[in-house]
C-alpha cells in the first residue's frame, strides 16, 4: 500500500516535471538568445547558456534613438500598442457594460436575439472582415484619413471583442437580483445613481475580467495592423517584431529581445489577474 | 563619424554645384509640397542612406518636404496596391521591384516615364540596358532605375582548399565535382546551402540556375511558358539532384535568402548563392564565423553557354516610380526627387553601400579602391538574367514556387512538375 | 411609465410617435443612450463590412486608377467567383489543410488538455505556483510564439530542437522541421494516408508551435470546470470502491462535459481564423484558408476572390457560432 502510494506520488511528480520543462524550456531558450551575440546563434553545437553574452540587443531597444533606429520603431510601438489596447479596453468596458445592463433589464423584446447577433460578431474571423474593412477605409472613407492611425485599429479592435464583453457582463447583470436596485430607488436614487452606486461594484470582478481580456487580445492583434496599419507611425509590437525578422539577416538575438519585452506587460497581466481572467469566461461561457 | 560627415559635405557641394542654378530659382517662387515616399526597409541603401539623401534633396528645393515610409518587402507590394485604391496616393513615390513592371503597366498603377526620360536623363544608356529591360514592357518605362542588385556566387577558400581545390568552379560539372568531393570528404555536411522556400527568391534560383544552363528565360519570345524544356528543365533536374544527393543542405526548403546567408556565415556550408548583402556580412566579425574566408566570383556556366559574358546571375533591380493617382501639381516634383535619388552624383556618394545603376561609376577608381571584388560584381552584373515581365507575374510566381519546390523535395517527379507548371500557367492565361 | 394613454384612440402612427416620445421623456431614455454606441459600432464594423465583402464577392474587383484618380471596381459576374473558388484544387487543398490543422489539435486539446487540467487539480507541493506557471505561455503574443518556434525548429544543425536531438544522438543529421514534406516517409502506406489528409512535416511543427500557446488556456478553463464538480461525488465513488478510472468515466466526464464541448467549439472558431502563426513563418508556403483569402485580395489585387473565401470562412464560423450559442442557452436553462 505504502508502496504504491509512493509510485503514484513519483508518477505525480514525473507528469509535474515534464509540463514544466514543456512549458519554460521554450522560454528559457528564448530568454538566454536575448542575452547571446549574434554568432552565438549559429554556432554549433548551439550553447545553452547565453554566450558570448551580451546586454546589447536589450540595449538598442531604448538607446541611440533617431528616427527609423531600432529603439525608435521599438518604443513608437510600444506606445501605440499602449495607447490602442488601453483605449480599446475602456471603450469596450464603457460601451460594452452599458449594453449589457440594458439587455438584463430592459423588458424589450427580441433582446436575446441582439445579444445572440452580438455574440456570433465576436466570433467572425478577422479575416472575413479584414479585407470589406480594408477597402472601405482606403476608398470611400478615405477623406477621413483613417489608414495608418491607431483610430482606426481601436475601432476595429473594439468590434472584435465588444460581444464577448456585452456577453460575459449580461451574465453578471442577470445574477444581481433586480430587487437590490428597487431597494436604492426606494431611497430616492435614480435608475443612474442605482447603477452606479450598487451594481457597479457588485460587477467588478466582470469589468476586471474582461477588461483584461479585452487588453490582452489587442495587445496581441497582428492581421489588422498588418493590414491596416503598416507605417512605423502607427504599428504595433507585433508587427514591429515580425518586421524584425524581415531584414537582411535573421538576427534570432534582436528578435529574442523585442519579443521577451514585448511580452512582459501581458505575462504581468496572466500571473497576477490570471484567475479573474478565468472566472470571468467560465462565467460568460457556462452560466450565461 | 567626422570622416562620413566631410565626406557628405563634400558630396553635397558637387551636387549642388550641378544643378544649382535650376533648383536655386525654383525655389524662390515654388510653392510648399509634401512628397509622400514609400521605400524599402533593406541593407544597401538603407533607411539612412535614404533620409540623407532626402536632406540633400531638400537643401536644394526648400519647398519640398519628403515624407518616407520604409516597410519590409513582403508588405510593399501590398502599399503599393493600397495606395492606388485610394482617390489620391497615399504614396506619390514607390519603390518598385522589376517584377511588379507588368502588372503596374497592365493595371496602370504607376505612370510611364518616358517623357521625363527622355527630356531629363542625359547619357541614358550609361545605365546597362539588362537593367532598362527590367523595367519596361510595351515601350513603356514605368521606373527610373534606383540600384542594381544581383546576386554573386560565394565560397569559402578554406573549406575547398581543404577538400583540395584552389580556384573555384567553372562549369556546372566541376561545381558538382568539387560539391561531392567536399561531402565524401566529410569536410562539411552539406556543401552548399540556398533560399528554397516557397518565396520569391526560390524563382530567382531557379531562373539563375536556368540561366547558368544556359537561357533564363521562362517564357518564350511568343510569350509562352517553357519550364518543361532546354535549360529551364535541366535546372530543376541539376536542383532535384542535389537535394537528393545531399548536396544541397536539405534546409534549404525552408530558407530564405537570410537563413542562407546565415549558414554560409556560420561556416556551415561551402557554397552560397545570394544577393550582394552577404559580401559586407561575410566579413563583419559581429555577423560572421568566416571573417576572411568567404570569396566572391562568377556563376559556373554549362560548357559553350553564355558565351559572352562567362558567368549567369538573376537581376534584382529596383526603380523609383510616381504612383498614377499622384496630383498632377505634385508630379514634377515627385519627379525631381526620382531625377536626383537616381542621379550619378548622388549615386556616387554611397558607393560603399549600394552597386550603382550608372556604369561610368560602377567602373570608376573609387568603386575600385572601395570594393575589392568590382570587376567580379561588373561581370556577374552584366549576365543577368530578368524574370518574366508579364502583367499576371505573381500568380505566375506562385505557381512556379509551388512545382519547383514540389519537384526539389520529390513528392513530384520533375518532368511532371515542369508539365503541370506551365498547364496551370496556361490556364491562368485564358 | 406610470402615464397611461388610451392608445387604442389614436391612429397609428400618432401612437408610435406617442410611444417613441415617451420612451424619450421616461428614465428608459437611459436604456436606448446606453444601447446605441455598441449597436452603431456593431453596424459599422461588423455588418455593413459583411454586406460589403458578399457585395465585393460577387463582382471582378479590383484596383483600378483612372485618369489620375484610384478606385477600386467591381464588374458584376454573379457567383462566378464561387464557382471558380470551389472549383479550383487550392482552394480544396487549403480546406484539407485547415480541417487537419484544426482536428488534431481539437484532438490533443482533448487528450493533452483534459490530462493537464486533471494534473492541475491534484494535490501536490508547490500546486498554486505550478497553475500560474502553466497558463504563462497563453500571455505570450502570437507573434512571439511564433518567432520563437521559428528557433526552435530551424532546420540547420545550430536549431534548438536539432541540436538537443543531435546531443542526444537520436537524429544523425538535422531534421528540416518547417518542411511542408510527408511523414513518417519510411513507412509509404502510412506517409501517403496522412499526406492525402493534410498532414505533413512543417503542418504538425505548426501544430505543436501553435498547441504551445494554447493549450494552457483549455487546460486551465478544464481546471475550473472541474472544480465546480462536488468533491462529495467522489468520496461516495471510493465508499462504493469504484476504481480511479471507473471515478474519471462516472464522474469527470459527463460533468466537465458541457465546459468541455463549449471550449472546443470556441477553439474550433480559434483554429479556422488562424493565420498569424503560419504567415509568419510560412508565408505562402503553406496555405490554409485564411491565407489564401489574404493572398487572393492583398498580393493578387484580385479582391473579388478574396472576398468569396473570406466569406465562406465567415458563413462557416457562423455555422459553429449556431451550434455554440444554442448549447450557451441550453446551459442557461
Amino acid at each position: 500500500m505504502l508502496l504504491r502510494r509512493a509510485s503514484k506520488k513519483f508518477f505525480l511528480y514525473a507528469c509535474v516535471i515534464v509540463v514544466l520543462l514543456w512549458t519554460l524550456s521554450p522560454l528559457y531558450f528564448l530568454m538566454i538568445t536575448s542575452l547571446k551575440q549574434y554568432v552565438g546563434t549559429i554556432t554549433f553545437p548551439l550553447s545553452w547558456f547565453p554566450t558570448p553574452f551580451t546586454w546589447k540587443n536589450y540595449a538598442i531597444m531604448f538607446t541611440n534613438y533617431a528616427p527609423d533606429s531600432i529603439s525608435y520603431r521599438f518604443l513608437h510601438a510600444l506606445l501605440n500598442s499602449l495607447i490602442a489596447s488601453s483605449a480599446t479596453t475602456i471603450l469596450n468596458l464603457v460601451f460594452g457594460s452599458a449594453a449589457a445592463y440594458v439587455l438584463s433589464r430592459a423588458r424589450m423584446r427580441g433582446k436575446n436575439i441582439i445579444t445572440m447577433i452580438f455574440l456570433a460578431s465576436n466570433l467572425l474571423p478577422t479575416v472575413a472582415l479584414i479585407i470589406p474593412f480594408y477597402v472601405l477605409t482606403v476608398t470611400y472613407l478615405n477623406g477621413w484619413n483613417l489608414y495608418d492611425t491607431n483610430t482606426l485599429l481601436v475601432i476595429v479592435y473594439s468590434s472584435f471583442s465588444l460581444g464577448l464583453v456585452i456577453w460575459i457582463m449580461r451574465g453578471y447583470f442577470d445574477s444581481i437580483p433586480t430587487e437590490l436596485e428597487e431597494a436604492a430607488r426606494v431611497d430616492g436614487a435614480s435608475r443612474l445613481v442605482s447603477l452606479l452606486r450598487i451594481i457597479l461594484p457588485l460587477t467588478a470582478p466582470g469589468l476586471l475580467a474582461t477588461g483584461l481580456l479585452t487588453f490582452l487580445t489587442s495587445w496581441d492583434n497582428f492581421v489588422l495592423p498588418l493590414v491596416l496599419a503598416p507605417d512605423a507611425s502607427a504599428y504595433n509590437l507585433p508587427f514591429f517584431i515580425y518586421s524584425l525578422n524581415g531584414q537582411y539577416l535573421h538576427l534570432n538575438n534582436e528578435i529574442a529581445a523585442g519579443g521577451l519585452l514585448s511580452a512582459i506587460p501581458p505575462v504581468i497581466i496572466v500571473i497576477l489577474f490570471g484567475r479573474y481572467i478565468v472566472s470571468g469566461m467560465t462565467a460568460g461561457a457556462v452560466k450565461g | 563619424m567626422k570622416q562620413k560627415w566631410m565626406q557628405l559635405l563634400l558630396g553635397l557641394s558637387t551636387v549642388a554645384s550641378l544643378v544649382a542654378p535650376a533648383g536655386m530659382a525654383n525655389a524662390a517662387t515654388a510653392p510648399k509640397v509634401v512628397l509622400k515616399v514609400l521605400y524599402m526597409n533593406q541593407a544597401g541603401y538603407t533607411t539612412t542612406v535614404l533620409r540623407q539623401m532626402g536632406k540633400q534633396f531638400q537643401k536644394q528645393y526648400p519647398n519640398v518636404t519628403l515624407q518616407f515610409t520604409f516597410l519590409p518587402y513582403p508588405q510593399m507590394h501590398s502599399a503599393v496596391l493600397t495606395s492606388a485604391a485610394a482617390p489620391t496616393a497615399q504614396y506619390d513615390v514607390v519603390l518598385s521591384d522589376l517584377i511588379w513592371t507588368g502588372e503596374f503597366a497592365s493595371r496602370g498603377y504607376t505612370l510611364p516615364l518616358n517623357s521625363y526620360i527622355t527630356q531629363n536623363v542625359k547619357n541614358a544608356n550609361q545605365i546597362p540596358q539588362s537593367v532598362w529591360d527590367g523595367f519596361k514592357v510595351g515601350g513603356k518605362i514605368m521606373a527610373m532605375p534606383f540600384l542594381a542588385n544581383f546576386q554573386n556566387f560565394y565560397y569559402n577558400k578554406n573549406l575547398l582548399k581543404k577538400a583540395g581545390f584552389n580556384a573555384p568552379p567553372k562549369t556546372m560539372a566541376q561545381w558538382l565535382h568539387q560539391m561531392q568531393v567536399l561531402k565524401a570528404k566529410h569536410i562539411v555536411q552539406y556543401p552548399y546551402e540556398d533560399s528554397w522556400m516557397q518565396a520569391e527568391g526560390l524563382v530567382c534560383d531557379y531562373v539563375r540556375t536556368a540561366g547558368e544552363f544556359g537561357n533564363g528565360n521562362l517564357f518564350n519570345a511568343k510569350g509562352q511558358p517553357i519550364m518543361n524544356q532546354g535549360p529551364a528543365l535541366k535546372a530543376l533536374q541539376w536542383m532535384r539532384q542535389l537535394y537528393a544527393d545531399g548536396l544541397a543542405n536539405p534546409n534549404s526548403l525552408t530558407a530564405d535568402e537570410p537563413t542562407a546567408a546565415n549558414a554560409f556565415a556560420s561556416g556551415q556550408v561551402a557554397f552560397n548563392t545570394n544577393w550582394t548583402f552577404l559580401t559586407g556580412i561575410m566579413d563583419t566579425k559581429s555577423q560572421s564565423k568566416v571573417v576572411g574566408q568567404g570569396v566572391v566570383t562568377t556563376f559556373p556556366v554549362a560548357p559553350g553557354t553564355n558565351k559572352t559574358t562567362h558567368s549567369a546571375d538573376i537581376s534584382g533591380f529596383q526603380g523609383l516610380a510616381i504612383a498614377a493617382n499622384t496630383p498632377a501639381s505634385l508630379r514634377p516634383w515627385a519627379w525631381k526627387w526620382i531625377q536626383f535619388a537616381t542621379s550619378p552624383a548622388v549615386q556616387a556618394q554611397h558607393l560603399h553601400s549600394q552597386w550603382p545603376v550608372w556604369s561610368q561609376i560602377a567602373s570608376s577608381p573609387k568603386e575600385k579602391n572601395l570594393n575589392k571584388w568590382a570587376a567580379v560584381y561588373q561581370k556577374n552584373l552584366n549576365s543577368v538574367y530578368n524574370r518574366p515581365v508579364i502583367a499576371n507575374y505573381l500568380q505566375v510566381s506562385s505557381i512556379i514556387q509551388q512545382y519547383v519546390h514540389e519537384a526539389i523535395a520529390g513528392t513530384i517527379p520533375v518532368k511532371q512538375a515542369a508539365d503541370e507548371m506551365v498547364q496551370q500557367i496556361n490556364q491562368l492565361k485564358a | 411609465m406610470s402615464v397611461s394613454v388610451p392608445v387604442g384612440q389614436k391612429p397609428p402612427h400618432r401612437r408610435l410617435l406617442h410611444r417613441l416620445f415617451l420612451a424619450l421623456s421616461g428614465e428608459y431614455i437611459w436604456f436606448y443612450l446606453l444601447l446605441i454606441p455598441s449597436i452603431v459600432l456593431l453596424v459599422c464594423v461588423v455588418i455593413i463590412p459583411m454586406v460589403f465583402a458578399f457585395k465585393m464577392s460577387l463582382g471582378n474587383t479590383t484596383v483600378v486608377t483612372v485618369g489620375g484618380k484610384g478606385s477600386i471596381q467591381s464588374v458584376w459576374v454573379g457567383l462566378q467567383n464561387y464557382v471558380n473558388v470551389l472549383s479550383n484544387p487550392y482552394f480544396w487543398q487549403a480546406f484539407r489543410d485547415t480541417v487537419y490543422f484544426s482536428v488534431v489539435s481539437l484532438l490533443i486539446e482533448v487528450t493533452a488538455g483534459v490530462a493537464m487540467a486533471l494534473l492541475m487539480n491534484q494535490q501536490f507541493f508547490g500546486r498554486k505556483v505550478f497553475r500560474v506557471i502553466v497558463f504563462i505561455p497563453w500571455a505570450v503574443p502570437t507573434v512571439v510564439n511564433a518567432m520563437l518556434w521559428g528557433m526552435v525548429f530551424d532546420g540547420d544543425n545550430y536549431g534548438a530542437l536539432n541540436d538537443l536531438l543531435l546531443r542526444m544522438h537520436w537524429i544523425q543529421t538535422p531534421v528540416i522541421w518547417l518542411d511542408p514534406a510527408p511523414l513518417f516517409q519510411g513507412i509509404p502506406w502510412l506517409s501517403s494516408f496522412i499526406s492525402w489528409l493534410g498532414g505533413s512535416v512543417a503542418m504538425n511543427s505548426m501544430i505543436v508551435g501553435d498547441e504551445w500557446r494554447t493549450l494552457p488556456i483549455v487546460a486551465v478553463l478544464l481546471l475550473a470546470g472541474l472544480q465546480t464538480i462536488p468533491h462529495e461525488y467522489y468520496e461516495a465513488a471510493k465508499v462504493e470502491g469504484a476504481s480511479a478510472w471507473r471515478q474519471f468515466q462516472a464522474i469527470t466526464v459527463p460533468l466537465l462535459g458541457p465546459i468541455l464541448s463549449i471550449v472546443l467549439i470556441l477553439r474550433t472558431m480559434q483554429l479556422l481564423r488562424a493565420f498569424t502563426l503560419i504567415f509568419t513563418l510560412q508565408q505562402y508556403g503553406l496555405p490554409i484558408l485564411s491565407i489564401e483569402a489574404y493572398q487572393q485580395a492583398f498580393s493578387f489585387g484580385n479582391f473579388g476572390a478574396g472576398s468569396a473565401i473570406s466569406f465562406l470562412i465567415g458563413i462557416l464560423s457562423l455555422l459553429i457560432a449556431v451550434v455554440y450559442i444554442k448549447r450557451l442557452y441550453k446551459e442557461e436553462m
